[in-house]
């Protein structure tokens, strides 16, 4: 049995943090119903971005975090299509959305609201900014609520090179994980309970969380002590034995071999051929390195020694001293990483147009279930007809809610 | 009642990602017993870098992580060592460690030797690379196998620009909310099936999950590569959409515009200052745009010199367009929208001194919100964990006398 068999989630939610976040629950077996508007998820174009195909049939970008589901299309200001969404509601164990706060007010599908009708509904509501403060009804997005506020973009640049934006949705993915673990709690609770709660989380609540280090480590002081500065370039580093060094050939290794510093130290300097330094009380300890230029000086050496040799021989080195490593992999590297495709972490999906993409799986495996493979996601409303049907709405029921616009399937075929 | 009381959580977790899971968990009402050896979960000493105190009674960094456990250190090397943690896990839901495999394997903490004794015990293992494949057992931390494998980093920076080391535990922390779902999926099954499950994850498999996007423009196409294949990092200037990027203004601050992707492209030409170019052929439309992208960038990074971020953020805030000055870590600390809605609190240590820590990010209605607290020293529930589990005081001395455990 899988992990969720048998529970019933309504998502009413755009783009990636609420979707990825059901995404998860259709893999561990759940059954998720996804209501887009008839002009459809954004998401859908973002494939674009990276000149990926954004068809109604061939989407992989948008199928890594909507496959699986049913997707159906209501008019929600029609009246047949929302008296639709709350026949969907009054059988499901899931509500989730990150649609606006004062629209989902107007619309009558507050958590108040639906409590009231629906006791044992869990009531997931994804904002940007929390219910609170001046950015409260602020639009929220990954790049922004994630990565601006919460000082994580700027741990990624120099002083004196300028930022860049992030890496597409991901704030999102990050947050997705605060979504899917806060419904879960929500859901055993009312196992035990009966009782469905709200639940929620934001952009800004996951990014100051994933930021946890730099929040904490650069508040003013009241000890006495300095926060550390913000890095003017690579030699700014406190910590040479986890830092990025090119290579010979160009790579980029990212050596992470002195987590542990003082138990390490001796195994990476002889692994980087500073055999004479193995003694050296300037850089034997983290209290004598970090004093002075002694950082600084370590740095210079290893920086040196790496450009003697290509990111493979290092690698070789670092793994026999069982140095944490990794050479700087580029995106499209993963799809053909061995690594990633035994441990079934990305999977070639094939569109109905027989074309085939390579694309991410959901990270968590329960052992003895078979972990759930992306399938290609179809076009906005393809499962309205069945949906509605299975829900009790009669064929002329299904038609007059097509004709009306109140329900909607793309490229339905002309009668 | 908070969603998870009355679930006992034995957590044995070094460095953050598993630490983290357990800390959610906790804050959602389990009871977290976590343990540690004499010297104490590696993360303590990440205070150096940080410049944060490290001592019994001030450990703001450990203590965001960690708060609200209860924290006792065993030796498992020494049988009586052992002994206390398997009592322990014989009243627990869940175990959730990020040891090296062979090491738990070789201690009887494996899953198949674990669910014989304990059938209803949920077990919950994380690692670097994932179970199978070539690299499974070498070591791995978020910097390595989520951030450099995954792609990601390489995707943080233009070409040209020196790449940084991503900011420490992002990458766990964000593992860390994979872990604690599957947890509670497991436990909600356990509810119905009476059963325990066996869970894993890896940094890697997160990393790659998270760059989906990347991951997925990244690879070799079946349609045939497009005339500029994907692939990170770019040149400054090369960019695909002048709109989700980084500007410089005239203050030196650095402001994230978002909106003009989806539709808004003219209305923001003129908020910039650019009436003049908002109806240009050359950006008509989506793809058009894309193809004078370089063009338009041009013209919206000398715009934007032209004002301070405070003076932007008037403008785009009236035209209602997506935007945000970056924040430096310290401008987080101090943000009153983070303040208002509890993302932070003043935690008081034991010697005093106050410092700001994160709270954890989800929230369910009706339970308060935990509070970060002091998360105290290696062994500061030894003894008072020891006498719930059935160990007398003379007991819990030997063990103490001959190292099996440590407390303070």
């Amino acid at each position: 049995m899988n992990v969720l068999e048998g529970y019933k989630v309504v998502e009413l939610a755009s783009f990636v943090a609420v979707p990825a976040a059901a995404r998860i629950m259709c893999d561990w077996g759940a059954q998720v119903i996804k209501i887009e508007a008839a002009s459809g998820d954004g998401s859908r174009l973002h494939g674009r971005d990276n000149r990926l195909p954004i068809e109604d049939d061939c989407n992989p970008n948008y199928s890594v975090h909507n496959s699986g589901k049913r997707m159906i299309s209501l008019d929600l200001k029609t009246k047949a299509g929302m008296e639709a969404m709350h026949r969907l509601l009054a059988d499901a164990d899931v509500f989730m959305s990150n649609v606006r706060w004062e629209s989902i007010k107007k619309m009558g599908l507050d958590y108040e609201t639906l409590h009231k009708k629906f006791p044992r509904l869990i009531y997931m509501h994804f904002t940007g900014y929390g219910y609170e403060g001046p950015d409260k009804d602020r639009p929220g997005f990954d790049s922004t609520a994630f990565w601006s506020s919460s000082g994580a973009l700027h741990e990624f640049h120099y002083a004196n090179t300028p930022p860049k934006s992030p890496a597409p949705g991901f704030g999102d993915v990050a947050s997705s994980g605060n979504v899917l673990s806060g419904v879960l709690g929500a859901l055993l609770h009312r196992e035990r309970t009966g009782e469905g709660l709200q639940v929620t989380t934001s952009l800004y609540a996951s990014g100051i969380w994933c930021n946890y280090s730099r929040v904490v480590g650069r508040q003013e002081r009241e000890d006495g002590s300095t926060p550390p500065g913000f890095p003017a370039g690579p030699e700014s580093t406190k910590n040479p034995l986890v830092h990025l060094y090119e290579c010979s050939d160009g790579e980029w290794i990212l050596f992470s071999g002195g987590k542990m510093y003082e138990r390490m130290y001796k195994a990476c300097m002889e692994g980087f051929g500073l055999e004479e330094y193995v003694e050296d009380e300037r850089f034997s300890t983290r209290t004598e390195l970090i004093k002075g230029d002694n950082a600084l000086v370590l740095y210079n050496m290893i920086a040196e020694k790496f450009k003697t040799k290509t990111a493979a021989e290092w690698s070789e080195i670092f793994t026999r001293i069982d140095a944490a490593h990794q050479i700087v992999n580029r995106s499209g590297d993963v799809s053909k990483d061995e690594q990633a495709l035994i441990n079934n972490y990305v999977a070639p999906m094939t569109c109905p147009d027989g074309r085939t993409y390579m694309v991410p799986n959901s990270p968590v495996t329960f052992f003895g279930i078979e972990r759930t493979q992306s399938v290609p996601v179809g076009p906005i409303g393809c499962d309205t007809e069945e949906v509605l049907k299975e829900y009790g709405y009669t064929d002329a029921q299904v038609e007059e809610m097509l004709d009306s616009g109140a329900a909607y399937v793309k490229n339905r075929p002309a009668k | 009642m908070r969603p998870l009381e009355g679930v006992k959580i034995v957590e044995m977790g070094i460095f953050v990602v598993i630490p983290a899971a357990a800390r959610l968990l906790s804050d959602w009402g389990a009871e977290v017993i976590k343990v540690e050896k004499a010297e104490g979960d590696n993360s303590r000493k990440t205070n150096v870098v940080l410049r944060l105190p490290n001592k019994p009674d001030c450990c703001p960094y450990f203590a965001a992580l960690n708060s609200g456990k209860r924290l006792i250190s065993l030796n498992l090397k020494d049988p009586d060592g052992l002994k206390v943690l398997m009592d322990i896990l014989g009243e627990a839901d869940v175990f959730m460690t990020n040891f090296r495999y062979g090491g738990l394997t070789r201690l009887g903490l494996d899953y198949e030797t674990l669910h014989k004794k304990f059938p209803r015990l949920i077990f919950c293992h994380v690692n670097g690379y994932g179970h199978k494949g070539p690299d499974k057992d070498r070591p791995g931390f978020d910097q390595t196998c989520f951030w450099a494998r995954s792609g990601i980093l390489n995707a943080m920076h233009d070409v040209g620009a020196r790449a940084r080391v991503a900011p420490s535990g992002v990458g766990d922390t964000i593992t860390g909310n994979a872990l604690a779902a599957g947890i509670a999926a497991a436990l909600i099954r356990r509810e119905k099936t009476g059963e325990g499950s066996n869970i894993t994850s890896s940094l890697y498999a997160n990393g790659i999950w998270c760059n989906a996007a990347h991951v997925t423009a990244g690879q070799k196409r079946p349609e045939g590569d497009p005339d500029k294949p994907y692939v990170a990092p770019h040149p400054h200037k090369e960019r695909r959409n002048p709109f989700g990027q980084v500007y410089e203004c005239k203050d030196g601050r650095h402001f994230f515009l978002l909106g003009g992707s989806y539709g808004k492209l003219s209305q923001t030409l003129r908020a910039l200052g650019l009436e003049e170019y908002a109806d240009d052929p050359r950006f008509k439309d989506h793809p058009t745009m894309q193809a004078n992208s370089d063009i338009l960038y041009d013209l919206m990074e000398e715009a934007f010199r032209k004002k301070t971020a405070g003076e932007w953020r008037a403008i785009m805030e009236e035209m209602g367009i997506s935007y945000e000055i970056l924040y430096d870590d310290y401008d987080t600390t101090k943000d009153p929208q983070a303040w208002e809605n509890g993302f932070l609190t003043r935690m008081t240590c034991p010697n005093g001194l106050e410092y700001v820590a994160p709270n954890t990010p989800v929230e369910f209605s009706g339970v308060e919100r935990v509070q970060t607290t002091h998360a105290g020293w290696v062994g500061s529930d030894t003894r008072a964990v020891l006498a719930e589990y059935g160990y007398t005081e003379e007991q819990i001395d030997r063990l103490l006398e001959s190292g099996a455990v440590t407390a303070c």
